[in-house]
């Protein structure tokens, strides 16, 4: 297998915006191109766009000629959509990494855009719940918030996780958006004020919750031959592993407080770096709600098992702590475009392993890891490297 | 523009012209759980299965599970809730022997919900499919009168 680099990123601001679905892949497919001065779109061989939603909130499907059209890229070697709910965006990376160790292609861009904000917001959160089980739990109205409330519910139960510990995740990863321009939310927020906010679904509150987002992001992977042409500072994909081991809420484990999947997607991840846990010097892992970002550090191996509370309340987690997690400021901090969060994740990796993370920079990063889950039985990781 | 329409809501269709679990909603409007049993493999399936997920056979036999279980784990939500839902809706996995069934707690007070409490099915119409029959889905309510196994702590209510 040839070895394969990101070699040019870009994003979109993300929030509620003023802009449509082809907007929002225009702007970060732009900000993507001005990070690699030598690449034009003709020179882009494949594109892979993630994204959940498009047929529900824009009325489009076909999306990748779309967004191929709007950045006047004309792939020769690979074009196609990834849907995997909130990790289609690091499915997507995934394709197009395999494609390129592979020898099918040498350049392909990998563009990850959702448009969730709507006119009539109970639509917006209509739409969510198509991600979950329809016949068996969406008919009951499930969303995501109640599937991670239980998994919170048992954590609390079986390890004494508290509330202040989840609060604390929320506080960390605001103070962190607030240093990141593209951010949904820049303003960070208090202890006080996460724990006197409003109740979303037992015990999750406001703050300990991902937004609803529009936002889009995109990299470029090469080959390491080409990637060497291009830029002095390859970011090098050094390791992927992924693992799911169940769709309904009633299939997963009964212990909802741990994720075995994200274990074994970690560990696959891990020997393919011949790297270990204690290596990695920045993770953005997938903080959807509170919960997710506790459970993260013990399924990742940065603690043991049921000790992922204490850590956040160490600052373990932060920078100066054992790993800088979620330093762009995670899902609760920059919000949740579902497809555009894998992609944005590995924007930040690409920032943080060139030193251009300006006042986020994580000191001597590097190793990163990203890790994108679609459902408490579904992850997917990956680790980046200098080398 | 004409009015706003609808083609297809979070409901399943339940009846035997789009579904072969259609004997399973059949008996829910009776009050009945029904679910799938693979007798190659002498498992017991939840959700009910059109094919057993180990030996793929789709030689399924129906069985009648209790109407009642005990709740796994709950959580109630106040906001974010799906518009045509009610508020707070209360969600619950509950233990129905060996089964772990996901489900709406109805008709209960939200004070009231304990992991570990005994509730009992109580289907809910959700609304007619295109034919006009009334679609119905597993919905279960508290016991009236039994605590369950009240050994288990109330953790966090909202
Ligand atoms: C948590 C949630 C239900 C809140 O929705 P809501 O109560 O309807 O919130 P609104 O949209 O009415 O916003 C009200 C205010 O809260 C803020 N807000 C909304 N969500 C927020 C969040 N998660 N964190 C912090 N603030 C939030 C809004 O910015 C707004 O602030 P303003 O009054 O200053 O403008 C919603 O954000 C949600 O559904 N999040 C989960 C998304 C999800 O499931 N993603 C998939 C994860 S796997
Ligand atoms: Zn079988």
């Amino acid at each position: 297998m040839r070895r394969v680099a990101l070699v040019g990123a870009g994003l979109s601001r993300f929030g509620v915006r003023a802009a449509g679905f082809r907007e929002l892949l225009a702007e970060a497919g732009r900000a993507c191109f001005a990070s690699v001065p030598h690449l034009t779109p003709k020179d882009i061989e494949g594109l892979v766009v993630g994204a959940v939603l498009p047929e529900r909130a824009a009325f489009q499907s076909h999306i990748a000629p779309l967004a191929a059209e709007t950045l006047g890229i004309q792939p020769s070697k690979l074009s196609a959509r990834t849907e995997h709910m909130c990790a289609s965006g690091t499915a997507g990376i995934r394709y197009a990494y395999a494609f390129i160790a592979a020898g099918l292609a040498d350049i392909v861009m990998v563009l990850g855009v959702e448009k969730l904000n709507l006119p009539n917001m109970g639509e917006a959160v209509l739409n969510m719940g198509t991600g979950v089980d329809r016949d068996w739990e969406a008919c009951f109205g499930l969303t995501a918030p109640p599937s991670f409330a239980l998994a919170a519910q048992l954590h609390m139960a079986e390890y004494g996780t508290t509330e202040e510990q989840l609060a604390h995740v929320a506080v960390k990863n605001h103070t962190h958006s607030s240093k990141n321009p593209y951010a949904h939310f820049q303003n960070g927020v208090t202890l006080d004020a996460v724990v006197c906010s409003r109740m979303i679904a037992s015990p999750l509150r406001l703050f300990m919750c991902s937004p609803i987002t529009d936002g889009a992001a995109a990299v470029i992977l090469a080959s390491e031959e080409r990637a060497k042409e291009i830029t002095d500072k390859p970011v090098f994909i050094r390791g992927t592993g992924q693992a799911v081991h169940g769709f309904s809420v009633s299939s997963l484990d009964p212990d909802y407080a741990s994720w075995p999947a994200m274990k074994q997607a970690a560990g696959a991840a891990y020997t393919m770096a011949g790297i270990a846990a204690n290596d990695v010097d920045f993770a953005e892992v997938h903080d959807c709600f509170a919960i997710a970002e506790i459970i993260a550090y013990e399924e990742l191996g940065f603690c043991p098992k049921g000790e992922g509370g204490p850590f956040v309340m160490e600052g373990r987690s932060d920078y100066d702590g054992d790993v800088v997690v979620n330093p762009r400021g995670g899902l609760m901090g920059c919000g949740h475009p579902l497809g555009a969060t894998g992609v944005a994740q590995a924007v930040e990796a690409f920032w943080q392993l060139r030193g251009e993370a300006g006042e986020r920079q994580v000191p001597e990063a590097h190793i990163g890891l990203t890790h994108n889950n679609s459902g408490m039985g579904e992850h997917v990781v990956m680790i980046y490297g200098r080398e | 523009m004409s009015e706003y329409f609808r083609a297809v809501d979070p409901f399943p269709l339940q009846g035997s012209q789009n579904t072969r679990l259609a004997p399973f909603y059949e008996a829910l409007r009776s009050q009945k759980l029904l679910t799938t049993f693979c007798p190659q493999c002498a498992l017991r399936h939840w959700p009910p299965r059109v094919v057993c997920p180990d030996c793929l056979s789709d030689r399924l036999d129906w069985i009648e599970l209790p109407d009642q279980g005990t709740i796994h784990a709950y959580t109630i939500q106040d906001t974010g809730v799906p518009p045509g839902f009610p508020r707070p809706l209360i969600f619950a996995v509950v233990r129905v022997e060996e089964l772990r069934i996901f489900t709406r707690l109805v008709e209960t007070e939200p004070g009231q919900v304990e992991r570990g409490r005994t509730v009992r099915l109580l289907p809910s119409a959700v609304g007619q499919d295109p034919e006009g029959d009334e679609r119905y889905v597993p919905t279960f309510t508290l016991a009236r009168g039994g605590a369950g196994e009240t050994s288990l702590v109330k953790i966090v209510t909202a």
